[in-house]
């Protein structure tokens, strides 16, 4: 009887070392495989994020609209040229960010952008407008936002004196979020109307200052910027709870008494 | 059939219906900030938590890091170490929003997408917070209830995956084995 019960046991006990080698054959291979589909992964995770990398402002090899300064900033001059007659550091400097997609934006425009000017041609402060895109993903996925953004820095680069007035133009023909936007085309023929040159106006479907657009939306982002508009005054952000920019002439009246 | 029977028959069901639950937040919370991962950046950037040097990493590697463990909950593949991955997400998230309340920014968390601030008033923290319990509790279900039907880990430890198990002493010993595999230690 005890030979029978031993043989039992052993028989128990070699089943069980097979169950246990199949156990541990098992988990080596789901070890092995996702060792080798996290380095897969890893790998895309890599290129993807490399490959959308974007050289910043300042690094040599970004291109960068003519007048842009490292903040991303397009200063209109007194007399509403880019990069000319624009005052030094002895007046407030006030930096606009807006992304052209954005109706706050368009409504901060509407409200300010008449006494913004005034101030800015009598000389008493410069303006550095921030083209940014953060809105991208409400041009059900035609980048609206980057794409106007792009289309003013090459009025910027190429024809400097119309660049104030075409940014003006896509606010007055400003499209609804979640729609496709302005296409290319037609913001070549908004900058032919405000006298842009056709040759400068078709190259706005080139998109040579998109990178510049993404470089310089990132900056924004680090320099405090986290929604539009943004208002800057001698680069700090002005707080809407104390100067409530909506309101017409409120803007323009806590500038002046600088 | 007794209710702790019943509730050894159900269980493993229950475990399968959270982890999907679990694996579908994730890929809704992934997609969007894989279609615009600058804005994930930026979103991240607006919490005005982490430093500048890691915040471009955080915001590109997140939603991979969503997919990913969404990948092991759809498989059942190392339940429980995707669970506790998962709990540890959320208590950053929960911390995150204490953060940007107890400062007073107003932001959108952007957990599934957007971000950034926001006008003051359109902030809804308390629902954040009350969300992010809610998924901590799934998290923590699984955490502690592993065994799922049609898992990898089931595949991979039959023995203690045998749900037609009528013993229950022996059922609380597999679901012991569960806890000492060697990717839940």
């Amino acid at each position: 009887m005890a030979s029978k019960n031993e043989k039992a046991a052993q028989a128990r006990a070699l089943a069980q070392a097979q169950v246990h080698q199949k156990e541990r054959k098992s988990t080596m291979i789901i070890i092995a495989a996702s060792v080798v589909g996290l380095l897969i992964f890893g790998g895309i995770v890599f290129f993807i994020v490399n490959s959308s990398k974007i050289p910043a402002l300042t690094d040599a090899g970004a291109v960068l609209p003519a007048g842009s300064d490292e903040t991303g900033g397009i200063p209109v001059g007194s007399t509403g040229t880019v990069g000319v007659d624009v005052p030094g550091d002895d007046v407030t400097r006030v930096d606009i960010y807006e992304d052209f997609m954005c109706p706050i934006c368009n409504q901060f425009e509407q409200t300010n952008a008449a006494d913004l000017d005034e101030l800015r041609e009598a000389g008493e402060i410069s303006v550095y407008y921030h083209p940014i895109s953060i809105l991208d993903r409400v041009s059900l996925g035609t980048d609206y936002s980057t794409r106007a953004a792009n289309a003013a820095a090459t009025i910027a680069d190429q024809s400097p004196e119309h660049f104030h007035e075409f940014a003006e133009a896509l606010y007055a023909n400003q499209p609804e979020e979640n729609t496709e936007g302005l296409s290319d085309a037609t913001m070549a023929d908004i900058a032919v109307s405000v006298g842009v040159s056709q040759d400068v106006a078709n190259s706005i479907a080139d998109g040579d200052f998109r990178k510049w657009v993404a470089a310089a939306t990132d900056q924004a982002s680090q320099d405090g910027m986290s929604g539009t508009p943004t208002v800057m005054v001698n680069r700090e952000i002005l707080d809407q709870t104390e100067v409530s920019y909506f309101n017409p002439g409120t803007l323009k009246a806590y500038l002046e008494s600088l | 059939m007794t209710g702790k029977q019943g509730w050894l028959t159900a269980q493993p069901w229950l475990s399968l219906v959270v982890r999907l639950a679990m694996a579908g937040i994730l890929i809704f919370a992934a997609i969007p900030k894989l279609d615009d991962l600058p804005g994930s950046v930026r979103a991240v950037r607006a919490y005005r938590l982490l430093p500048e040097a890691v915040v471009p990493m955080v915001g590109n590697l997140l939603p991979f890091l969503e997919l990913l463990l969404a990948a092991l909950l759809i498989l059942g593949l190392f339940t429980r170490l995707a669970s506790i991955v998962w709990l540890v997400m959320m208590v950053g998230f929960t911390i995150g929003v204490i953060w940007v309340w107890a400062k007073g920014y107003s932001i959108d968390c952007g957990c599934f997408g957007g971000g950034g601030d926001v006008p003051e008033g359109t902030t809804n923290y308390p629902l954040h917070l009350a969300e992010r319990l809610g998924f901590s509790a799934l998290g923590a279900y699984l955490l502690i209830f592993p065994r799922s039907k049609f898992s990898l880990d089931g595949w991979m430890n039959p023995t203690a995956y045998n749900f037609d198990q009528d013993n229950s002493d022996q059922d609380s010993v597999a679901q012991n084995d569960v806890a000492q595999t060697p990717e839940g230690s």
